[in-house]
């Protein structure tokens, strides 16, 4: 037996933790778009090209690293038993460096001027530090144990690796050392699949019964595949590369598929019908997996011609289709709770607080749902027939400009309630 | 004093919690609620702590978290 109260308030984070990241991340998202529909369609010629760099740092620190870590800091307490020590610090100590890094690498990338080379290396180095060892202080206590916890212990470490990676590229692209082909393979797969995928797929073994009411995934899925996972990105680093490596990183692409495909699985089977919005971003994230996975087994066999193509459509297919499109569906969760939750904390008892959709609505989600799915189809189509490369990219930017603006209006919608409770609890 | 019981065990987050809210804005003083929920609502704890109601968690044979709410006095 539990008596109460003797649990502390920072089980629940303010709620400007997990908003100062929400808030600025789809300015990153529409700076990326807006580059690609300036630069045109040579810039993604290949993953190596400036431009392509640039894009991808301001998606994946900007936008998808600042939406997960502002989740993290909200869901640990929830999903672990482990708040973040001192939230409010961390965030701000995390947030601020994080963003103005997200914003100083891509500017190395296009102008090469030394100093925003030193200054991201100094601010993302900083940021990601207190990232790690806040979430290292707090996994240490949680009170759950495999999978979820697992996967976010082997998605932290991951993300060690991918920063100290790039720390080790960072010379290489200033010039003072020439560039050691394996550390520029393995930082980005380090990033994506180590970082993003390990901390989707371990939380998911968690989140999708618990929120789509599906059957649980098997429990030897639930044992074994994270550290799998994990085995197989380290296999694949020390292969690096050998002639072996390319199929290591296939068993790879087969493992997601596999994790695609039985997510998908479970979620036929889910025990309510229901069709909100957030399954639609659920559902076109499990799809871009799935064709980025595939490419990515059969990119050693099919000796695919031209492999730099192959291999940005492998980033944007993982980046845009996969990460992106689970983070606007979680958002579209998690913002009207967090509005809700934190009127109630205030509030509770001294009269009525608004529904949560009041804040972000199923229709506005669902909205926000055929304008991403839309964009995604056209980067699709622009992937094979690059003259629709700036409708795609254009397309991108509206997908960031709408969840902006919902995101601000939910936050507004949030303040007025506020004032509102206060003048009539007075 | 009364008693009153609400089962919220299989219902999707935040489903659970927000009936729990709507049944503590018409807990009387000296009323009871038992909440029988099927994960423990780490959640429900901060804004129990919050705005001062006393609880006790109970984890029963089968899974099964029964919570028991009162307002202090």
């Amino acid at each position: 037996m539990t008596p109460g109260p003797g649990l502390s308030l920072t089980q629940a984070p303010p709620l400007s933790v997990p908003f100062r990241f929400y808030l600025g991340a789809p300015l990153f998202a529409l700076l990326a778009a807006l580059l690609l529909v300036v630069q045109g369609p040579d810039a993604l010629a290949s993953r190596w090209m400036p431009e392509a760099l640039a894009v991808t740092h301001l998606f994946a620190l900007g936008f998808v690293t600042q939406v997960m870590v502002g989740s993290l800091m909200q869901m640990l307490p929830v999903v672990a038993g482990a708040p973040v020590p001192r939230p409010q610090l961390v965030a701000a100590l995390v947030h601020v460096p994080l963003a103005l890094g997200a914003l100083l690498l891509p500017t190395f990338f296009l102008t090469h001027w030394p100093w925003t080379l030193y200054a991201a290396i100094g601010t993302l180095g900083f940021s990601l530090a207190v990232f790690l060892f806040a979430i290292t202080t707090s996994l240490l206590r949680a009170s759950a144990g495999f999978p979820t916890v697992g996967g976010m212990w082997l998605a932290t470490v991951s993300l060690g690796f991918a920063a100290g990676l790039g720390l080790l590229l960072a010379p290489m692209h200033a010039g003072l050392v020439s560039v050691v082909v394996g550390v520029r393979h393995l930082h980005p797969v380090w990033g994506l699949a180590g970082w993003v995928g390990l901390l989707v797929v371990g939380v998911s073994f968690q989140v999708v019964p618990m929120f789509q009411l599906t059957p649980p995934y098997p429990r030897v899925v639930l044992r074994f595949f994270v550290p799998v996972l994990f085995a197989t990105l380290i296999v694949g680093s020390l292969l690096d590369t050998s002639p072996m490596e390319p199929y290591v990183w296939s068993l790879l692409g087969g493992e997601f598929f596999a994790f695609a495909a039985l997510t998908t699985y479970l979620q036929q089977r889910r025990r309510r019908k229901t069709r909100d919005p957030s399954l639609g971003f659920w559902r076109t994230a499990l799809l871009s997996l799935a064709v980025c996975s595939l490419l990515g087994v059969f990119r050693p066999f099919v000796g695919l011609g031209n492999t730099a193509r192959v291999d940005t459509a492998l980033v944007i297919l993982f980046l845009m289709g996969f990460a992106g499109s689970l983070n606007l569906g979680m958002l579209l969760k998690i913002v009207p709770f967090l509005c809700w939750f934190h009127l109630q904390a205030t509030f509770l008892g001294r009269g009525p607080v608004p529904h949560m959709g009041m804040f972000l609505g199923d229709r506005a989600g669902r909205r926000l749902l055929r304008v991403h799915q839309t964009a995604l189809f056209l980067l699709a189509v622009s992937l094979l027939w690059a003259p629709a490369h700036r409708l795609a990219w254009s397309a991108v930017a509206v997908d960031a400009v709408w969840l902006g603006t919902l995101l601000v209006l939910a936050t507004l919608r949030y303040r007025r309630a506020v004032r509102a409770l206060a003048a009539a609890s007075t | 004093m009364g008693l009153r019981r609400i089962d919220v065990c299989g219902l999707p987050p935040p489903e659970p919690l927000e009936r729990v809210v709507e049944a503590l804005t018409t807990l009387e003083s000296d009323d009871a609620l038992v909440v029988v929920i099927h994960r423990e609502p780490v959640l429900l704890y901060s804004l129990l702590a919050r705005h001062r109601f006393h609880w006790e968690t109970t984890l029963r044979d089968d899974g099964v978290f029964e919570v028991r709410i009162e307002r202090r006095p």
